[in-house]
């Protein structure tokens, strides 16, 4: 119950905020950038993986945040209304520079490596995982890349990431699956491709 | 429980810190399912501990003030494309067109149809563009 109230609060103060916001009152304008200017950049961030354009692409979210506001639907949530505004504003973003990997051939039509895997904690320092796995996002479909990358920043559930996206909550499990699939075979080839083509190696 | 099934659900798993029962057989008798979900395990790490953004000090403030500016360059756009006022004009708009074609050129109509299909063609085309254009800048401002 307690937090049922909670919530129903947090409505009435969004509410009231974005009702102040559109009277023109630029505390209230600042406090709603604040509230959700870090959520918005670390999304920005994660899916351009660009530190440099992160404020600019924050503060263009927020501009159309302000513009669209007096089209907000009070029903929805403000949140996720801000968030899908931010994805949008990425995706122009990286459709301006051109970055839209192809669909590998044969995707998923074989979905285990061919004998085995390399031991990851044996072949590689945790910083290289780390390197591999930054690398290995880089190279996969935007399609498979930003559902795998929202789903993995802290706070943003499934549900939210659907109504981000526009797609339907199974979708949204099914193209992270598949991008974690798809990122697991590219670090594979990298280790395998690190240790001298050695794919499998018990010894490692 | 084949390798197949066993990585695709390691695939589905959040965490990797508690398995299922079947899975956890599996993982005890396979070495090359259980490297599957280390890796698993340690790729969840790396991206979950992706960077997190602080805005600066300021940032909400300098935002807010820019967001509240006017901005001059819009406003001509507005003012012609108000959606109140377009949507009042326009069919009025159109029918006053039309009415004032169609009497002028009832004459050229009997021998050549040809100039007000031209007309009414241009007209559709401007209405077109105008919807367009509004749709587009919509699609800015709507989530």
């Amino acid at each position: 119950m307690e937090g049922w109230g909670a919530r129903i609060e947090v409505d009435r103060d969004e509410g009231e905020l974005v009702h102040r916001c559109l009277a023109g009152d630029q505390d209230a304008c600042a406090d709603l950038v604040q509230g959700y200017a870090r959520m918005v950049g670390t999304v920005i961030w994660r899916a351009t993986g660009d530190d440099g354009v992160v404020e600019d692409l924050a503060q263009e979210t927020f501009l159309r945040v302000f513009r669209g506001l007096p089209y907000f639907d009070a029903r929805a949530k403000l949140s996720t209304w801000i968030y899908t505004i931010a994805h949008r504003v990425v995706i122009d973003h990286l459709r301006k520079l051109g970055r839209q990997p192809e669909e590998p051939d044969g995707l998923l039509r074989d979905p285990l490596p061919a004998s085995g895997v390399i031991d990851p904690e044996a072949a590689a320092t945790s910083e290289e995982i780390d390197r591999f796995v930054r690398d290995g996002l880089a190279q996969l479909p935007e399609k498979y890349r930003l559902p795998l990358v929202y789903a993995a920043i802290d706070g943003l559930d499934y549900e939210t990431i659907g109504t981000i996206l526009g797609v339907l909550l199974g979708t949204v499990k099914t193209l992270v699956f598949r991008g974690k699939r798809l990122l697991k075979d590219r670090i594979v080839s990298m280790l395998a491709a690190r240790t001298g083509g050695n794919e499998v190696s018990d010894a490692l | 429980m084949r390798c197949e099934e066993a990585q695709n659900e390691l695939a589905r798993e959040q965490g990797h810190a508690v398995v299922p029962g079947a899975l956890a057989s599996h993982l005890a008798s396979c070495p090359t399912c259980e490297r599957v979900r280390r890796l698993y395990g340690r790729m969840d790490v790396a991206l979950t501990q992706g960077p997190v953004w602080e805005p600066p000090v300021e940032f909400g403030r300098r935002v807010a003030a820019s967001a509240l500016r006017p901005a001059p360059h819009r406003v001509a756009d507005r003012r012609i494309f108000s959606p109140g006022v377009f949507d009042l004009v326009m069919p009025g708009l159109l029918v006053a067109a039309t009415g004032c074609v169609a009497g002028v050129a009832s004459d050229v109509l009997i021998v050549d149809a040809v100039p007000l299909t031209w007309l009414c063609a241009a007209l559709s085309l401007w209405v077109g563009a105008s919807f367009t254009h509004r749709v587009i800048r919509l699609r800015d401002l709507l989530p």
